[in-house]
């Protein structure tokens, strides 16, 4: 199976190919997710991120104690997974790496992860509210976007991004076996 | 959710899909519009070791239903749940089963 950016390797391993400017975009969208990660915790992308594990108002006391045991731990990873895309991408923005990129069981969960955060990030600041193409009041697909429409780039970033995401979920599901748990 | 995958895919969602158990705490997991459909199928599939086609029937009752429950369990091991749904992405909570 081979995609734009994502395949699978006859040995099993997933690569990534990946143009310097792509590596660059990324790089960009990583150093911005980390401002967000460093920013205040009421920062409704920051809420999104780190939504409340209890709905129930009355279960306050067990939300605060759960916050304080997982948070910092659930904070701590997403940070290392940024920490670790940077390394990899850097060498590509740079130029200095042409050739595909090897990932491992835990890469590919460091780049499922941070490119779906991106796209929860992105799809927050720009206000995707909808999936359903009835919604007037979201704008959606970016080509029928008014050329000098200040959200347009964003709109195509995420567009990209959705594409770019949507190869590598296919990649990994296409080797993950269909049995399983089922009641 | 969304989907990136054309059109014949899509599976009709099996509504009454409740996992078969006495526990006392439920996870729920809330419809999102940023969520890419295949992308919950895979991380149902990952967390819960689910078949590819209750993963799919549970995506499905998340985004036509706007709601679905994926597991059930003890509050400690549903508190995990939460917290690894949260680390992919998802928008998870649990609450007692009423």
């Amino acid at each position: 199976m081979a995609g734009q950016w994502w395949s699978r390797a006859r040995d099993g391993q997933v690569r990534l190919r990946l143009a310097g400017t792509e590596a660059a975009t990324i790089l960009g969208l990583v150093r911005e997710m980390r401002e967000v990660l460093d920013g205040p915790a009421d920062d409704p992308i920051m809420q999104r991120l780190f939504p409340r594990a209890y709905l129930d108002p009355t279960e306050d006391q067990a939300e605060t104690t759960w916050r304080a045991l997982a948070g910092p731990d659930l904070l701590r990873d997403r940070l290392d997974r940024l920490d670790r895309l940077t390394a990899v991408l850097e060498p590509v923005a740079l130029g200095e790496r042409t050739e595909a990129i090897a990932l491992d069981a835990d890469a590919e969960a460091d780049w499922l992860c941070v490119l779906n955060d991106t796209r929860l990030t992105l799809g927050t600041a720009i206000g995707i509210r909808d999936d359903d193409e009835d919604d007037l009041d979201d704008p959606g697909d970016p080509d029928e976007m008014d050329d000098d429409d200040p959200q347009r780039p964003a709109r195509y970033l995420y567009q990209v991004l959705t594409y770019f995401q949507g190869e590598l979920v296919e990649v990994l599901l296409g080797s993950m076996p269909e049995a399983g748990l089922d009641d | 959710m969304i989907a990136v995958t054309g059109p014949g895919t899509v599976v009709e969602p099996d509504v009454d899909e409740v996992p078969e158990t006495d526990a006392p705490w439920i996870v729920i997991v809330w419809n999102d519009p940023v969520n890419l459909m295949a992308y919950v199928v895979y991380v149902f599939q990952k967390l819960f070791g689910y078949s590819r086609d209750k993963a799919t029937r549970l995506m499905m009752q998340v985004h036509h239903e706007g709601r679905a429950v994926v597991a059930a369990g003890s509050r400690p091991e549903c508190e995990g749940h939460v917290g690894r749904l949260h680390a992919h992405g998802l928008w998870a909570t649990l609450q007692h089963d009423e």
